[in-house]
């Protein structure tokens, strides 16, 4: 026996449930209906797929959301039934489909990993045996002793991953896992993952992280509305996805990236995420106008003062002379600005709380550790805060002697107001960017949408012009750099998914704006309302 | 073996701990309840309605008790597999332990409330009886085996009717009333012995309280409640067979 896994014509139909599950009485009022919609509403998920993983292989799975790949993963462990075919599983499986699956907020992290691996199949004294290794993979510290309730969201994955890939499986399962913790805590799973592939474990991958696929896979396979598209090298299965997609952009991406995978993998086979890779990772998934090289070099212009030097050097040469253990991110919106900071060498790791509900509670209960984090990162939060002179007090507890903080906020008036010439400007603006896009009819910027741009308050928060004489009580401000106002804002806010990096036109239009805007503030017609302040604990505290 | 052993211990001391986690009188809440309980029946039925029954205290606990383990495991039993949806979604494991874990948990709670039955025995000059050290372990399986039946039924129904739920909560209730509990079973009129004896649940709580308060085993009601314990076990896991390939598609 050869294989790991085979699949043999597998079907998989899924009845619809609302009928049962919306209640009794619906049921039961509506029988006749009911029945008949049982019989006729199915969802078929799998419609005759075939395929084998051979052992010691790692193979991807790539399609779309509703595609089936997700099932296959069920049938594989054994979760779900097939309802026709043949499927064969051989070897010990630990699924990854969902990290701390069982997880119980109320029990400690050592209660929990002991819990969770029994769960997975493993005995008592297995779980005992293995508990140094997770806990010290997981970097949960002295946490472990603690609740799971007092986690964050990034502790918890690490910790669901550290029990899972510690079993010893010799089929691994994984969803969509290997996204958790920060990128530090990515790279080490990628390289747990790596481990598990030379020693010999099967390894079975769905993603839609098309690099991952790319990096890991031996072997994918690309499913569509059930059934087997493609099957075979990575790349030439990728490029049939994306062409699939039509998102020729994305494709020339993982092309350029894979190429510097080759060539990498070539020189050594280790896995380092070279400044590169790493770019071009961020390139392919942050996709703005902030990506867009005259534009940043605009911008950067603005905010450090020269356009040679970039925004991360300026921010490791003048304040932090040597790179930061861990930092603490909060952001509202701008996903992933924490990987820039580690590939800059600024700080090594970050917890990242970017969920709106998590931002919320941290002003009201949420506690941290003390004296734990080097660097606070926070982009457009602090604005928001109901009671932001409680949470700079927790924040100051929460850094390290002279940690840094590092904030991008809206610090303008309250109640910004367009003038109605500001709107025609601003409308000319938001036109040009949508004819391009060829929808016209809905391209008027009215006022109210304008409204909300003006500041990012929200009623009972603390005015954002109150936010660094706040910040002043509690750390010493080393800079301020002004970068903008309301059009930033508007740029910011409404125009990227029109605006498409590649185009020099678009590119040019962007560019003007912020100049246009740089000097209208300069002749004090619009106000600096974005600012980047760097701020350090004071430590006489 | 050994590892569903674990399993199920893990599960259930998973529940325990999470259930007296930040409570501070613990498991004396677990006695509270079926004590409080008691005491407004006495009040109502001795005090007020003057039921002629001795030992009447004594009488209500041994009987509140068990059946305090049976509605408690069976109510709770509905949200057995809706709670752990993301376990039974993405985790292959045997879900019945997850049933077993709940009944176990209510069992100890039940065993542990046994030395206040011990308390109340002494307070009205009696003594336990050496047969309680062969009547309790086999009624525990007894009542451990009609606890799981009952619930792994309710516990697979509830993940497609979410009514059953409720409809749980006002058939234990029924059932507390027809259920020779709070009255003897011979003050039930002779035309409805017969139907004291259909229901499955009779025969056991009876078998308890004769078990605590005389030291009798009575062999012809204990295999029966022995029959009636295999019947809705069957009947239970059939439920949960037929239907457990299809919990990770509803939840």
């Amino acid at each position: 026996m050869d294989y790991a896994v085979r699949f043999e014509d597998v079907y998989k139909k899924y009845p619809f449930y609302q009928h049962i599950t919306a209640g009794f009485k619906s049921f039961i009022f509506n029988l006749p209906g009911s029945i008949a919609s049982l019989k006729k509403t199915m969802f078929i998920a799998l419609k005759g797929v075939s395929f084998e993983i051979k052992k010691g292989e790692t193979f991807g799975i790539i399609g779309r959301n509703g595609s089936g790949k997700s099932t296959i993963l069920g049938i594989i462990a054994g979760v779900i039934r097939h309802d026709k075919g043949l499927v064969e599983t051989n070897g010990k499986i630990s699924s990854l489909l969902e990290l701390g699956a069982g997880f119980h907020p109320d029990l400690s992290g050592i209660e929990n990993i002991i819990l969770n691996g029994i769960l997975m199949g493993n005995t008592r004294q297995d779980m005992l045996e293995k508990m140094d290794e997770i806990i010290e993979f997981s970097e949960l510290g002295d946490f472990i002793y603690q609740p799971l309730r007092t986690y964050s969201s990034g502790m918890y994955v690490r910790l669901g991953f550290s029990v899972a890939v510690h079993i010893d499986p010799e089929i691994l399962l994984v969803d969509e896992a290997l996204a958790v913790g920060d990128l530090s805590f990515q790279e080490k799973c990628l390289r747990k993952i790596m481990e598990f592939k030379e020693s010999g474990a099967t390894i079975t991958i769905v993603s839609h992280d098309l690099t991952v696929i790319a990096r890991l896979c031996d072997r994918v396979t690309l499913i569509d509305s059930g059934s087997i598209k493609a099957i075979g090298k990575p790349k030439e299965v990728i490029m049939k996805y994306l062409d699939h997609l039509g998102q020729k952009t994305d494709a020339f991406l993982i092309e350029d990236q894979l190429a510097v995978e080759t060539e990498e993998q070539t020189v050594s086979t280790e896995l380092a995420a070279t400044q590169d890779e790493a770019e071009l990772l961020q390139a392919s998934r942050y996709f703005s106008w902030w990506d867009s090289p005259s534009v940043i070099k605009e911008c950067e212009a603005i905010i450090t003062g020269s356009p040679e030097v970039h925004f991360y050097e300026f921010l490791r040469k003048q304040y932090v002379t040597e790179s930061l253990e861990k930092g603490l991110s909060i952001c509202n919106r701008l996903k992933g600005i924490e990987a820039n900071f580690i590939t800059y060498g600024i700080c090594k790791s970050f917890d990242i709380i970017d969920n709106e509900d998590k931002i919320a509670l941290l002003a009201g209960t949420l506690d941290f550790r003390e004296d734990y984090y080097d660097l606070f990162l926070s982009v457009d939060t602090l604005n928001r805060m109901k009671n932001l002179d409680l949470f700079f007090r927790k924040i100051n507890h929460t850094l390290k002697d002279k940690g840094v903080i590092v904030a991008l906020e809206y610090i303008g008036p309250v109640n910004f107001q367009w003038s109605n010439k500001d709107i025609e400007i601003a409308d000319m603006i938001y036109r040009s960017l949508n004819n391009k896009a060829g929808t016209s009819d809905s391209a008027n910027l009215s006022l109210s949408a304008l409204s909300n741009l003006s500041a990012g308050n929200t009623a009972g928060a603390v005015s954002s012009n109150d936010v660094i004489p706040m910040l002043e009580s509690f750390f010493d401000i080393l800079t301020i750099r002004y970068f903008g106002g309301p059009l930033y804002s508007l740029i910011f806010d409404k125009i990227p998914d029109r605006f498409d990096p590649n185009d020099k036109k678009d590119s040019v239009l962007i560019k003007t704006i912020i100049q246009f805007e740089q000097i209208l503030i300069k002749q004090g017609v619009l106000e600096n309302a974005y600012a980047l302040i760097i701020a350090r604990k004071r430590s006489s505290e | 073996m050994k590892y569903y052993r674990d399993l199920i211990i893990a599960l259930t001391q998973k529940e325990l701990k999470v259930r007296y986690k930040r409570s501070f009188l613990g498991y004396l809440w677990s006695i509270a309840n079926p004590l409080a309980l008691a005491l407004v029946f006495f009040i109502a039925f001795k005090i007020f309605m003057k039921i002629r029954v001795e030992n009447y205290t004594l009488f209500l606990i041994s009987g509140l008790f068990p059946w305090q383990w049976f509605s408690n495991t069976v109510n709770g039993s509905a949200m057995v597999f809706v709670g752990n949806a993301s376990l039974i979604r993405k985790v292959n494991f045997r879900r019945e332990v997850l049933v077993i874990a709940t009944v176990l948990n209510d069992m100890l709670h039940f065993i542990l409330s046994i030395p206040v039955i011990v308390v109340f025995i002494f307070l009205y000059g009696m003594k336990p009886s050496l047969s309680w050290l062969i009547g309790i372990p086999i009624l525990l399986i007894i009542q451990f085996i009609i606890t799981f039946g009952f619930s792994i039924a309710v516990a697979t129904i509830n993940l497609f009717f979410r009514d059953i739920e409720r409809i749980v909560f006002i058939f234990t209730t029924l059932m507390f009333y027809v259920t020779p509990i709070i009255y003897p079973e011979d003050m039930v009129p002779a035309g409805y012995r017969g139907l004291i004896l259909l229901n499955p649940l009779s025969v056991l709580m009876v078998s308890w309280r004769n078990l605590f308060m005389k030291g009798t085993m009575d062999f012809r009601s204990i295999t029966l409640a022995f029959i009636y314990s295999l019947l809705v076990i069957a009947i239970g896991y059939l439920i949960f067979r037929k239907l457990r390939w299809r919990f990770a598609e509803v939840l």
